[in-house]
C-alpha cells in the first residue's frame, strides 16, 4: 500500500471526521425516536390548538377567555403550586439544614429517610393520606381521643388534603437538592464570620441563609413546575373539590372529546412551565446582583 | 466535621431537632402506617387494628381482575426496561461525547419524557395510538412507558460514565478492540452498577406509572396502577392496602438489594 | 519486528485553536524518540493522532510507508502506556496482558503461555492472579508494560507513563524501560514533559511548543547544541546573553565565535551554569570568552551550590560547582568582584528575536 496523494488526503479527511462524530451520536438514535414518539404527538396537537373548522384560529383560546371557569382553574392551580412550594421549603429548609449538621453516619441514615418516600409508589403515599385523612381515620380518632374536637372534622376530599399529600410528595424534590447545595457552601465562609466575632445566629442569617437562597430558588422553582403539572394526588385527595389544569385536560378528553381545549389548556400549562425557570433566573440574577 | 469551628450547644437547636422530627414523622409514617392497617379487619382501616385479618390479601389474590392487572403491571415494566435501558445506555454514551451545542440539545432532548408535565405527553400520546390503532395494546403501553423511563437511565449511566476512565476505553482500543467490543468488554463491567440503577429506576418507574396508563391502557391490558386509581376515585377500597403494604415491601427490598450490591462494588474498588 | 514512522505535515485545530502546526518528523525502526515539551504544546496531540484518538485536520503518517490515518485505532497495531495506565480494574494481572491476545483469537494456552512471558520480561510473574488495585505503581506500570507489548507490536507509545511515581522510582523506572527498550528493539514514541528523564532514556528527542517541532536532535545535542533561545531555556538552565553585534547592546565575544555556516541577524551566547570557570586573574586566553562580574548570591542546594554573577552591562548568569570541601573554600562571597570564563568549545551561539 501507498501513501494516499496529498490533494486526496485534504479532502477525505474531514469528511471522515465529521462521519466519525455522527457515528457517536448516532448511539442516541434510537432513544430520540422513542422521545419523538412519546412527545411529538403533543407538539402535533398543540399545533391543532391554533386550527379551528379547517383554518387558523385562535377559537379554542378565545373560549377559555370568553369562559371564567378556565381563569378560575388557572388561578388555582397556580394557587395550590404556590402554597405547596412554600410550605415545602418552610419544611424542608431545615431538615436539609440540619441533615448537613449531622455527623456522616446519621447523615446517610436521614437522608435514607428522604428516600424511602422517593421509592415508593405516589399512588400508595396518596392512598396512605386518604386513609389518615377520612372521616374515621387514625388523625379524626386521635384528635376526638385528645378532646381537641368533639366530632371529627372533614378533611378528605379538601383543598388541604391535596396541599398535605402534594408537600409529602414533593419534600424529597426540594431536600435532596438543597442538601447537596447546602454541602458545596464554604465551611470557611461561616467560620470566617465566626472568627470575626458573629454570633451563630448572626453567621447564620448574614453569611450562610445568602448564599444557600440560589440552592432554595432552584429546589423551589422545581417543585413550583412539578405542582403545575400534578394530575393524581390532587384529584384522589381533593375529590374534586380541587381542580387543576392537568384534571381538566384529561376531562377535556377522556369525558367530551374535546381536543382543541384541552390542547390549548395544554400548551398554556407548558408556557406557563417553561417561563417560570426563566423569570425566576432573571430574579435569581437580579438578587445576586444586589448582594455584590 | 464540618460544622466543627462554630459550636453551638445542642439547647439551642431543640427547635431545630423538634421541628425536623415532625418533617420526618410526616415523610415515613404515613407509609408504614398502611402496612399494620392493611391487617384490620375493618373496612376502615382502623389504627392500631382491633382484630387482625388476612381478608383483604386473600381478595386481592383471589381476584382474577386485580392479578391480571398486575401481571400486565410487571410484564410491562419488564420489557419497558428491557428496551429503556440499552437504548438510554446508547443515548448516554452518546451525551457523554457530545459537546457544545449539541450536548445541550441532546440533553433537553433525552430529558423532554420527564420535562413536559405527563398528561400532556399521555393525550398526545392517546392522540396518535388512537389513529394507530394502538390503544390499550401492549406494545403502544410498552413504547410510552420506555419512553418515560429514557430521561432517569440517561441520568443514571450518565453519572456511571462522568466518573469512568475514558483512556480505558482507548486503551482496549490500542490493544485491538473496535469501539463496540472495547464498550461492552472494559465500559459496561465497570459502570454496571449505574447499570444495575438505570433497571431499577425503570423498573419502578414504568411500574408506578399511572396517567399514561389512564389513557391508553384499557380492556384487558389494563395496569395496576390504572386499576387502583380508578378504584380509588369511587372508594376506599381497603384491597388497595394490602396491594399498597405489598409494594412498600417490594420498594424497601430493591432499596436493600441495591444497597447490598453496591457495597462488594465499592470494597474491590478499594 | 520495528517499524518506521514518517509524519508529514500534521496540523490539526481545536476550535480555530491550532493544537498542531505542520510537524513532520521521521522516526526510525527500533528508535528511541521522546516529544518533549510544556503542556499544551501540543505532543500529546501528536501522540493521540499516531495512536488514533484524534484525527488530524491534514497531513500523513506512515508507518513503513503505509497510511495508518485511514485505519482506526484498533487496527493499528500499536502498544500504548497511558499517564493513568489504564489497566482494567474488573479483570486480574494476567487477564489484563492476555486480553490484546485474546481480541486476536489466540488460544488460552497460548494466551496464558505468552502472558506469562510478558510478564517475565517486567518481573511480574508471581503476580499474575492479582487485583490492579492490590498493585503498587510501580508494579502498575510495569503491567501496563507488558500488556503493550505482549501482542509484539512494532511500535509503542507512552504518555508520560511515568509521572504518577514519585521521584526515587521514577529514576529506577527510567533505567528499567532503556533498557527494556535495547531488550526488545521496538520503537518507541515517548511523551514527557520532564526534560531529564527526555535525556536520560532517548536516542533522539524532539522539542516542542506551541503545536511546533523547534529541534530534534540527540540528548547531548539538545543540550549542548540548542538551536533557539526555548530550547536552551526548556532543558537545564541557562543564561542566554545577547551579543554585541552591529551597534546592539550585549557582550563582546571573540568574531570567530560568529563564524558560522550562516550569520545570525541577532546571536546571542548560551550560557551553562556547570560549563562556567572561575578564572584566578590570569591573563586572558584565546580559547575563553571572560566576563568581569560582581557576586550576586551564593546558593547552597545540597550537591551542588550555585553562584549568581551579576555582569556590569545588567544580565547575569550563574555557575554551578559540587560541593567539595575544595571547592566551598575557594569560593568567593556575596559582593565581591570576580572574573569568570567560558571555553569556546563549550559556547554555542543561537539567534533570538530582535
Amino acid at each position: 500500500m501507498t501513501a494516499l496523494s496529498i490533494s486526496e488526503r485534504a479532502t477525505a479527511r474531514p469528511r471522515r471526521e465529521a462521519f466519525y462524530r455522527a457515528r457517536t451520536s448516532a448511539a442516541a438514535i434510537p432513544a430520540i425516536v422513542l422521545v419523538i414518539v412519546m412527545v411529538g404527538p403533543f407538539v402535533w396537537l398543540a399545533c391543532l390548538s391554533f386550527v379551528s373548522e379547517g383554518h387558523l384560529s385562535l377559537a379554542n383560546y378565545q373560549r377559555m377567555i370568553d369562559n371564567p371557569s378556565y381563569w378560575k382553574i388557572i388561578v388555582a392551580t397556580f394557587q395550590l403550586s404556590a402554597i405547596v412550594s412554600i410550605l415545602t421549603v418552610i419544611l424542608g429548609y431545615p431538615t436539609a439544614y440540619l441533615i448537613k449538621l449531622l455527623p456522616p453516619r446519621l447523615a446517610t441514615i436521614a437522608l435514607g429517610c428522604v428516600l424511602v418516600p422517593f421509592w415508593t409508589s405516589l399512588l400508595v403515599r396518596t392512598y396512605a393520606w386518604m386513609v389518615l385523612l377520612q372521616r374515621n381515620g387514625v388523625i379524626n380518632d386521635a384528635l376526638i381521643a385528645l378532646h381537641i374536637v368533639d366530632t371529627p372534622l372533614r378533611m378528605a376530599n379538601t383543598m388541604g388534603a391535596a396541599v398535605v399529600g402534594m408537600v409529602h410528595i414533593m419534600l424529597p424534590f426540594l431536600i435532596l437538592p438543597l442538601y447537596a447545595s447546602m454541602k458545596a457552601i464554604d465551611p470557611d465562609l461561616t467560620r470566617a464570620a465566626a472568627g470575626l466575632g458573629a454570633s451563630p445566629t448572626r453567621s447564620f442569617f448574614q453569611v450562610f441563609l445568602p448564599l444557600s437562597l440560589p440552592g432554595v430558588f432552584a429546589g423551589m422553582i422545581l417543585v413550583f413546575v412539578l405542582c403545575l403539572g400534578f394530575y393524581v394526588t390532587p384529584q384522589l385527595l381533593g375529590g374534586g373539590n380541587v381542580v387543576t389544569i392537568s384534571m381538566k385536560i384529561q376531562h377535556n378528553v377522556a369525558m367530551y372529546a374535546d381536543w382543541g381545549a384541552a390542547s390549548a389548556l395544554g400548551v398554556i400549562l407548558l408556557l406557563a412551565i417553561a417561563l417560570i425557570p426563566l423569570v425566576a433566573k432573571a430574579m435569581g440574577a437580579a438578587y445576586a446582583w444586589r448582594m455584590r | 466535621m464540618s460544622n466543627a469551628a462554630i459550636h453551638v450547644p445542642h439547647s439551642h437547636r431543640a427547635w431545630l431537632y423538634v421541628l425536623v422530627s415532625i418533617v420526618f414523622v410526616f415523610l415515613l409514617v404515613p407509609i408504614f402506617i398502611v402496612i399494620p392497617m392493611s391487617f384490620s379487619d375493618s373496612k376502615y382501616l382502623e389504627f392500631p387494628p382491633e382484630a387482625l385479618t388476612l381478608q383483604w390479601y386473600r381478595t386481592f389474590f383471589g381476584s382474577n381482575e386485580w392479578l391480571a392487572a398486575a401481571r400486565n403491571s410487571l410484564s410491562v415494566a419488564a420489557v419497558a426496561t428491557l428496551i429503556s435501558v440499552p437504548v438510554g445506555v446508547g443515548a448516554a454514551y452518546a451525551l457523554n461525547e457530545a459537546r457544545g451545542r449539541l450536548f445541550v440539545l441532546l440533553r433537553f432532548f433525552l430529558l423532554l419524557p420527564q420535562l413536559i408535565p405527563v398528561v400532556l405527553a399521555a393525550i398526545g400520546v392517546f392522540f396518535l395510538y388512537i389513529r394507530l390503532n394502538l390503544v390499550n395494546t401492549f406494545a403502544g403501553i410498552v413504547v410510552a412507558h420506555s419512553a418515560l423511563c429514557i430521561p432517569f437511565v440517561v441520568i443514571t449511566v450518565g453519572a456511571g460514565l462522568k466518573t469512568f476512565d475514558k483512556a480505558q476505553e482507548n486503551a482496549a482500543r490500542t490493544l485491538g478492540a473496535s469501539r463496540l467490543r472495547a464498550f461492552w468488554d472494559v465500559t459496561v463491567p465497570q459502570i454496571r452498577l449505574s447499570i444495575i440503577a438505570a433497571v431499577i429506576f425503570s423498573f419502578i418507574t414504568s411500574f408506578d406509572e399511572v396517567v399514561i396508563g389512564l389513557f391508553v391502557a384499557g380492556g384487558s391490558n389494563t395496569l395496576l396502577t390504572r386499576l387502583m386509581f380508578l378504584s380509588l376515585r369511587d372508594q376506599l377500597d381497603p384491597v388497595i392496602a394490602a396491594i399498597s403494604s405489598i409494594l412498600i415491601v417490594i420498594s424497601v427490598l430493591a432499596i436493600a438489594v441495591f444497597v447490598a450490591l453496591q457495597r462488594p462494588g465499592r470494597e474491590a474498588a478499594r | 519486528m520495528a517499524s518506521s514512522i514518517d509524519i508529514r505535515s500534521i496540523a490539526k485545530h481545536f476550535g480555530g485553536v491550532p493544537a498542531l502546526d505542520d510537524v513532520s518528523l521521521s522516526i526510525t525502526p527500533g528508535e528511541f524518540l521522546t516529544l518533549l515539551g510544556p503542556s499544551g504544546s501540543g505532543k500529546t496531540t501528536l501522540l493521540m493522532c499516531i495512536a488514533g484518538f484524534v484525527q488530524p485536520d491534514a497531513g500523513s503518517i506512515l508507518v513503513d510507508g503505509n497510511e495508518i490515518l485511514t485505519l482506526p485505532a484498533h487496527r493499528r497495531n500499536l502498544g500504548m502506556v497511558f499517564q493513568s495506565y489504564a489497566l482494567f480494574p474488573h479483570m486480574t494481572v494476567g487477564e489484563n496482558v492476555a486480553y490484546p491476545l485474546k481480541l486476536r483469537g489466540v488460544s488460552r494456552a497460548e494466551r496464558e503461555r505468552r502472558a506469562r512471558e510478558a510478564l517475565g520480561v517486567v518481573q511480574m510473574d508471581g503476580l499474575k492472579d492479582r487485583r490492579i488495585n492490590q498493585l503498587s505503581g510501580g508494579q502498575r506500570q510495569r503491567v501496563a508494560f507488558a500488556r503493550a507489548v505482549v501482542f509484539e507490536p512494532a511500535i509503542i507509545l507512552m504518555d508520560e507513563p511515568l509521572s504518577a511515581l514519585d521521584k526515587r522510582l521514577r529514576e529506577d523506572m527510567q533505567i528499567e524501560l532503556k533498557h527494556l527498550h535495547q531488550r526488545l528493539g521496538r520503537t518507541i514514541v515517548y511523551v514527557t514533559h520532564d526534560q531529564k528523564e527526555a535525556l536520560t532514556m532517548s536516542d533522539h528527542v524532539a522539542v516542542m511548543e506551541r503545536g511546533r517541532i523547534m529541534q530534534v536532535a540527540s540528548p547531548r545535542d539538545i543540550y549542548e547544541r540548542p538551536t533557539s533561545e526555548f530550547v536552551a531555556r526548556f532543558i537545564g538552565d541557562a543564561a542566554v546573553l545577547p551579543i554585541a553585534v552591529d551597534g546592539r547592546d550585549g557582550i563582546t565575544v571573540p568574531p570567530r565565535l560568529l563564524d558560522g555556516p550562516r550569520a545570525l541577524p541577532c546571536p546571542a551566547l548560551v550560557v551553562r551554569p556547570e560549563k562556567v570557570e572561575i578564572l584566578d586573574g590570569e591573563a586572558s586566553h584565546p580559547d575563553v570568552i571572560g566576563f568581569d562580574g560582581e557576586v550576586r548570591e551564593v546558593i547552597y542546594q545540597g550537591d551542588t551550590i550555585l553562584v549568581f554573577v551579576k555582569l556590569p552591562d545588567g544580565q547575569s548568569l550563574s555557575l554551578r560547582r559540587g560541593t567539595r570541601h575544595t571547592v566551598l573554600k575557594s569560593l568567593p562571597a556575596r559582593g565581591e568582584k570576580l572574573r569568570v570564563g567560558l571555553r569556546m568549545e563549550d559556547a554555542c551561539v543561537i539567534g533570538v528575536a530582535g
